[in-house]
């Protein structure tokens, strides 16, 4: 990965060099492939093991495609968090090792173009999946765990064009230096799962099989669920003269089967990302 | 007349903050961590999620009578234990734990019948010596080579090789039956049962059926899965095959022994077995201790579930004078069967 580092930043600041320099919202179009990492923090609780909130610290990393195509976006993006979830209790801590994958598509249509002063609003539609393995040896036979939740999600997004005019300036009150003309993009976007399907553990979970072959699902269930969490999403991005840019996102998502489910799991997630945003045409 | 307008990055900001407190208001709170309640989560979740409480015949209600009236709010996480143990253990099940930092519960299955075993007596006068240790394997020749003995003291540990049972039919192929001796093994990999069985499997065959528990009620089971011996070896054994059981033959040995049933060539001989057929999943209380009990039920292909033991085809009790004797009594009839 040190060795990748000076690269991908090399790539970075030289690709897209024949890219129109960004100028004005209209030409805010194209396709971008973003690079995530950073760190996020989660709670589970899966109720069909254990009634307790783990807590994990959970190391994040996201690739995203964008394509910006008259007043549509395309989005597909993924999330991993890998990480170790634990429970402190009574001066004993129990862990359970995660491995967590969101995949998105998303469609967005724009009121307007984007990169005009005003606020912009989008409105579309997603789907997405969302695969969590955890192993937990505390629980025996039902130490690993597998869920499997598929959505379709009303997506709502606003984006806003921020800009910071050249200035002469002083570093500390005393040395003075031109601060360049800074664009900026904000962007705040939400979704609501309006159906979700899990596939997980049914009534019990059995995991090591009593069978003649090796079946870590068995006695696993699809079961439907209307609005089971959200998924937010806020980033602001310094857009660069070739079109590029760099910047940070606040992360924040939930899931839970309902308060009314036997093996209630809960899920959540935040996360802070630092993103490469690369401009293709 | 002039609007008021309102501000959407400060209104960012506010629903950002707010959100984490957003996830709390949608998941239910955890549960108090209080002898109470973890006495109440755990007798629930026997209520609701183990295997056997009609197979065995076991009224819970009146089990929670027992022992709720002796959990009180100020009790030592020792007493807690001692009586979440003892409720556990009216479940009559070795498959059935209570896991704390400072002690482990278990209800001993193998101690409900007669010793049945003399593991010296074995080793010397059987095993002898010279005996060979192949993976899990103890085996040996007795009775002038007419009888091939292998002890299998545990399915726990490797996975049985196609090697060590090629090995094994290699070395007794010629033998008029072969023993296999799982006196109190207390099981281990339910894989290995599969891959033992191979050794005198020649088609496939209707082993058990296995169903997992579905819902709160007693008869909530999933469909009933049907279990196969599906692999044909090359080296199969053709002879007669007895397998000792005694009451410390828990689990992956009771499938073991479940498993003989559907061959016509095998016997059980010794005492029951302990039975321990459904399969242990994990839990875990409020206060973080963790513990296992059965929700799977498996039934014989003669329909019956043998949950509390699987009988033998012949009772024999080791004799009380073996030790003097020198003789296994058990191994001996077993010889017997087999070479008559």
């Amino acid at each position: 990965m040190q060795k990748l580092t000076p690269i991908i930043l090399l790539l970075f600041l030289s690709t897209n060099i024949k890219a129109t320099p960004y100028r004005d919202s209209s030409n805010f179009q194209g396709n971008y492939i973003e690079i995530g990492a950073g760190l996020g923090s989660g709670s589970l609780r899966d109720m069909g093991t254990s009634p307790l909130f783990y807590t994990g610290l959970l190391p994040s990393v996201s690739l995203d495609y964008h394509k910006y195509f008259g007043k549509n976006i395309l989005q597909f993006n993924v999330i991993s968090y890998n990480g170790i979830y634990l429970h402190f209790a009574e001066n004993q801590t129990y862990s359970s090792s995660a491995t967590q994958v969101n995949a998105e598509l998303i469609w967005y249509r724009q009121l307007g173009f984007l990169g005009n002063t005003a606020i912009q609003h989008q409105y579309g539609i997603s789907i997405d999946n969302y695969t969590g393995i955890r192993t937990n040896q505390s629980f025996g036979n039902a130490g690993f765990s597998f869920e499997n939740i598929s959505s379709i999600h009303a997506k709502y997004g606003i984006s806003r064009m921020l800009t910071l005019k050249a200035k002469d300036k002083k570093f500390l009150w005393l040395i003075k230096y031109h601060r360049k003309k800074k664009q900026y993009i904000a962007n705040f976007n939400v979704g609501l799962p309006i159906y979700s399907l899990f596939y997980r553990q049914g009534y019990t979970n059995p995991g090591n099989s009593t069978l003649d072959y090796v079946d870590p699902f068995e006695g696993y269930e699809t079961t439907g669920k209307f609005l089971s969490g959200m998924n937010t999403q806020l980033a602001i991005n310094r857009i660069l003269d070739n079109g590029n840019m760099y910047g940070f996102s606040y992360n924040w998502s939930f899931l839970t089967t309902g308060k009314n489910d036997v093996n209630q799991l809960n899920i959540s997630h935040h996360a802070i990302l630092f993103h490469l945003v690369f401009k293709f045409n | 007349m002039k609007t008021k307008k309102y501000n959407p990055i400060l209104l960012i900001i506010i629903i950002i903050i707010s959100f984490p407190s957003c996830e709390k208001l949608v998941f239910d709170e955890e549960i108090s961590n209080t002898p109470e309640s973890n006495f109440n989560y755990l007798w629930d979740e026997i209520n609701t999620k183990y295997a056997f409480l009609e197979y065995k015949n076991i009224d819970w209600d009146s089990v929670l009578m027992v022992y709720q009236p002796m959990i009180y709010p100020e009790m030592s996480n020792d007493s807690l234990f001692n009586v979440l143990a003892s409720m556990m253990n009216s479940l009559r099940d070795g498959h059935v734990n209570l896991i704390s930092p400072f002690n482990i519960s278990r209800y001993d299955i193998s101690l409900l019948g007669p010793k049945n075993i003399d593991s010296r007596l074995v080793k010397t006068k059987y095993l002898k010596s010279d005996y060979y240790s192949t993976g899990g394997f103890a085996h040996n020749f007795i009775r002038d080579s007419e009888i091939g003995y292998i002890r299998f003291a545990s399915f726990n540990g490797s996975v049985i090789s196609d090697y060590q049972l090629d090995f094994l039919y290699n070395r007794y192929k010629d033998c008029k039956g072969i023993i296999i001796d799982i006196r109190q093994n207390g099981g281990g990999y339910v894989s290995n049962v599969f891959e033992l069985l191979s050794l005198f499997t020649d088609d496939e065959r209707l082993l058990y059926q296995t169903q997992i528990k579905s819902g709160p009620g007693a008869d909530d089971f999933t469909l009933m899965e049907s279990v196969y011996s599906d692999k044909a070896r090359e080296n199969v054994f053709s002879g007669k095959v007895a397998v000792l059981t005694d009451r410390g033959s828990y689990s992956a040995s009771s499938f073991f022994s479940t498993c003989t049933y559907a061959y016509e060539d095998v016997f059980l001989v010794g005492d029951t077995t302990g039975g321990g057929l459904g399969l242990p999943n994990g839990g875990q209380l409020p206060n973080g201790w963790t513990y296992r009990f059965s929700i799977t039920r498996t039934i014989a292909v003669n329909g019956e579930n043998y949950e509390n033991g699987v009988p033998p085809n012949y009772t024999v009790i080791l004799s009380e004078d073996a030790d003097e004797t020198g003789i296994d009594n058990v191994i001996e009839f077993a010889a017997d069967k087999l070479t008559e």
